[in-house]
């Protein structure tokens, strides 16, 4: 020990006393971050994978089952309706708020006054995921304003009770999202436009290529990096989307419009199946972190 | 100036560690409130020793009914001026919120000193885990007194033990608009006959004669267990609860069926958004497009709230049998006041229960809310409730506990969910009591 220590001393331009109170001082630094990170993000989660292996009902004490919860998952006939419309939230986030968000970016991109058209975009995304459900919520109900609307358009017998009967309630949930969330992709895609070298592009005119072609062909392959980051965000989002879900339906009625997430939270917080939720919770953190690997993996090959 | 970063960094991991282990921290004592001295105490008694001052304690009422709150909070006063422990109310928006902060904590030091909760299986757990405080011996002096009934003490009893107080008993009715019964000259059925025949009435009026719902997920469970009830009397009823008649029976197909037809005939709302909501009921209900709503009758103070005069603007009947030979019942829903075990301030809470049920405490909660007091002595504010009650004794009818706390809640949360897609879908009638049949074989077979 006392040879290590002349070692490190004879390396280290500093006297041994200087080194260690030098490491101290960086590891009192780091303190504060570790002991956050300790408390709220690496306990809770060391804690859901003991606690995804008990049977728990909060009040008595956790009782060991092994791996019964995850076998559970494959056989309750609530969660392959969770999964699917899970996998719904995710092609949709993408297909919409992703698509629209690039959508909006090209053409606010060549149009005057993109100050107030990127505010307006943008202005659903300052509003919390609980008010935006909570207005949504209203307009929707049967004598809200989306009946009424329709019925002064004359086409009254288009008027739903549009939460409350799959799958028009999780068409519903789904506008609501696309609602907030486009605008924000909308403006990301936009940086990443307004970031790109002009000089390709023109190059592309100058050689005959269409403006259909010049996008396709030259700009948005120059936009991967963005499209990368906004696709992970919304796919991840999808992912958890809970908030707007259980405020507008509760992932009802009869459980039509849970995803993983609110089966999640259900089992664990209105059955009072702890371990059950648990397990969910992993279930749901595994097929994130995989998606989110294959994806990067895949990006990352390409460019390679 | 190395030397002034390190101490900086010293002093700030120092704050953090503190405000960790300050969440980690034990609960807080109660509040005690010095009471206020009278400006013409003598010099001597402001001299008196600090322990022998009086002190006011207020404990912490945990509920789930933020509409209740302030009358609760009066009630908490009242407490305190009358035995010098009182209450203020922790406020929970949201059922399931509370359920999960009530359930976290009663294992807890910080177990609530008081919080309301529900009866039957729903409060079996809690008493099983030893997280429910005896209360046996605070009912033993309102039993011998006869200020209570013993159906009462028996709808929070476990093994012979007493664990809650009625925070709420509410006798399940149907609420009828009275001023649209009288321009019409309808009248409040009093048999099976009587009732299809003011549905029709209703119906040729261009009225919807009941509201029905699943919106908020439980109101699946009333126009269910009233049909049950109506057709198949209280004993098949309180079967089907403990697992002793399966969801397939035909009794329960020919309830349902009985509902479909009424679905079908335009008896009960097909805009399930209705339900009981104030936003959408009420106005409805006010404007006589709606004629009755069946419920407990804590919905009078939900009509009291909206301006409407109880006996004038609305009263209250109770569903009559389709089988006359069925016995005269009614549900009724117990909600229990109860102690944590863990409480530190157990014994402060359980004085504070012993007033809860006084005659005195009694009449001024039924008078703040509305409701049909459960003891005996106390003065019933409520027409409605008087009327409902004067209709339990003429009839000496049966007091049956609604579905949510009669059978276990695993298989009324399935039942809840089925049940929904059964009022959308009257199709599925079969797959709906066979999904809730797996779900009751699994329970019972685990209990």
């Amino acid at each position: 020990m006392a040879e290590n220590m002349k070692s490190l001393s004879v390396n280290h331009p500093n006297t041994p006393s200087l080194f260690y109170r030098k490491h101290i001082e960086h590891l009192l630094y780091l303190l504060p971050a570790f002991i956050f990170v300790g408390v709220f993000l690496l306990y809770p989660v060391l804690y859901t994978i003991y606690v995804s292996f008990t049977r728990w009902d909060g009040l008595n004490p956790p009782e060991f089952i092994g791996f019964a919860n995850y076998l559970q998952i494959a056989q309750e006939p609530v969660i392959s309706t969770s999964i699917s419309n899970t996998f719904i939230w995710v092609a949709a986030s993408l297909f919409f708020p992703v698509g629209l968000g690039l959508l909006f970016a090209v053409f606010v991109n060549r149009i005057p006054f993109q100050g107030f058209f990127k505010a307006m975009f943008y202005f659903p995304y300052a509003i919390s995921a609980t008010s935006t459900a909570v207005i949504w919520t209203f307009m929707l109900t049967p004598t809200g304003v989306v009946n009424e609307m329709l019925e002064i358009l004359n086409l009254g017998s288009l008027a739903k009770q549009w939460l409350l009967m799959p799958p028009w309630n999780t068409i519903s949930m789904l506008a609501a999202f696309t609602w907030q969330t486009t605008g924000t992709n909308m403006i990301l895609f936009l940086v990443g436009l307004q970031g790109l070298p002009i000089e390709p592009i023109e190059a592309a005119k100058l050689d005959g290529a269409s403006g259909w072609q010049s996008f396709i062909y030259v700009t948005f392959p120059m936009l991967k990096p963005i499209t990368m980051v906004v696709v992970t965000m919304a796919v991840v989002n999808s992912f958890k989307v809970f908030d707007l879900i259980w405020i507008m339906t509760q992932g009802g009625p009869f459980r039509s419009s849970e995803t993983l997430a609110v089966t999640m939270y259900r089992e664990s917080f209105v059955s009072f199946r702890l371990g059950f939720g648990a397990s969910i919770a992993n279930f749901l953190s595994i097929i994130v972190i995989i998606f989110s690997i294959v994806y990067l993996k895949s990006i990352f090959q390409k460019e390679d | 100036m190395k030397s002034h970063k390190s101490i900086f960094c010293l002093i700030a991991a120092i704050l953090v560690l503190s405000m960790v282990l300050a969440a980690c921290a034990p609960a807080q004592e109660p509040v005690a409130e010095e009471e206020p001295v009278a400006e013409e105490a003598a010099p001597e008694e402001e001299a008196a020793p600090e322990e022998e001052a009086a002190e006011l304690v207020m404990l912490e009422l945990y509920h789930d009914k933020p509409s209740w709150a302030d009358n609760t909070d009066a009630m908490g006063q009242s407490s305190a001026d009358a035995i010098g422990t009182g209450f203020v109310t922790v406020r929970n928006e949201d059922p399931t919120t509370f359920q999960a902060t009530i359930r976290a904590s009663l294992s807890t030091e910080q177990a609530p000193d008081l919080h309301t909760w529900w009866s039957g299986y729903r409060m079996e757990d809690i008493v099983q885990s030893g997280s429910a405080a005896d209360l046996t011996n605070v009912w033993q002096k309102y039993l011998d007194a006869g200020e209570y009934s013993q159906g009462v003490a028996d709808a929070f009893t476990f093994d012979g033990k007493i664990y809650g107080a009625p925070f709420n008993l509410a006798l399940w009715v149907v609420y009828y608009n009275k001023p649209l019964f009288e321009e019409h000259g309808l009248t409040p059925p009093a048999t099976w006959e009587e009732f299809v025949a003011l549905n029709e009435s209703l119906l040729e009026l261009g009225i919807t004669p009941m509201s029905q719902t699943f919106i908020d997920r439980w109101q699946a469970f009333i126009v269910f267990e009233e049909m049950i009830l109506r057709t198949q009397g209280p004993e098949f009823y309180n079967q089907l609860m403990r697992g002793e008649v399966k969801y397939t029976d035909p009794g329960v197909v020919e309830a349902l069926e009985l509902w479909a037809s009424w679905m079908e005939m335009g008896y009960l709302t097909n805009d399930y958004a209705f339900g009981t909501a104030t936003d959408t009921f009420l106005p409805a209900f006010q404007a006589g497009e709606v004629a009755m709503l069946p419920i407990g009758d804590w919905y009078s103070a939900t009509f009291v709230g909206a301006g409407l005069e109880p006996g004038v603007d609305f009263d209250a009947f109770v569903m009559p049998n389709m089988d006359a030979s069925l016995p005269p019942a009614l549900f009724f829903e117990a909600s229990p006041l109860m102690v944590g075990e863990n409480s530190p301030n157990k014994e402060a809470a359980i004085e504070v229960v012993d007033w809860w049920m006084s005659v005195d405490a009694q009449n001024e909660w039924s008078d703040a809310m509305g409701f049909s007091p459960p003891n005996s002595q106390s003065d019933n504010p409520s027409v409605v409730g008087q009327n409902v009650q004067g209709w339990v004794n003429d009839n000496s009818a049966e007091m049956v506990l609604r579905y949510w706390e009669a059978t276990p809640a695993d298989i009324v949360d399935v039942a809840v969910d089925e049940l929904s897609r059964f009022m959308l879908n009257p199709d599925e009638m079969m797959n709906v009591l066979e999904a809730i049949q797996v779900k009751a074989d699994q329970v019972w077979a685990e209990r």
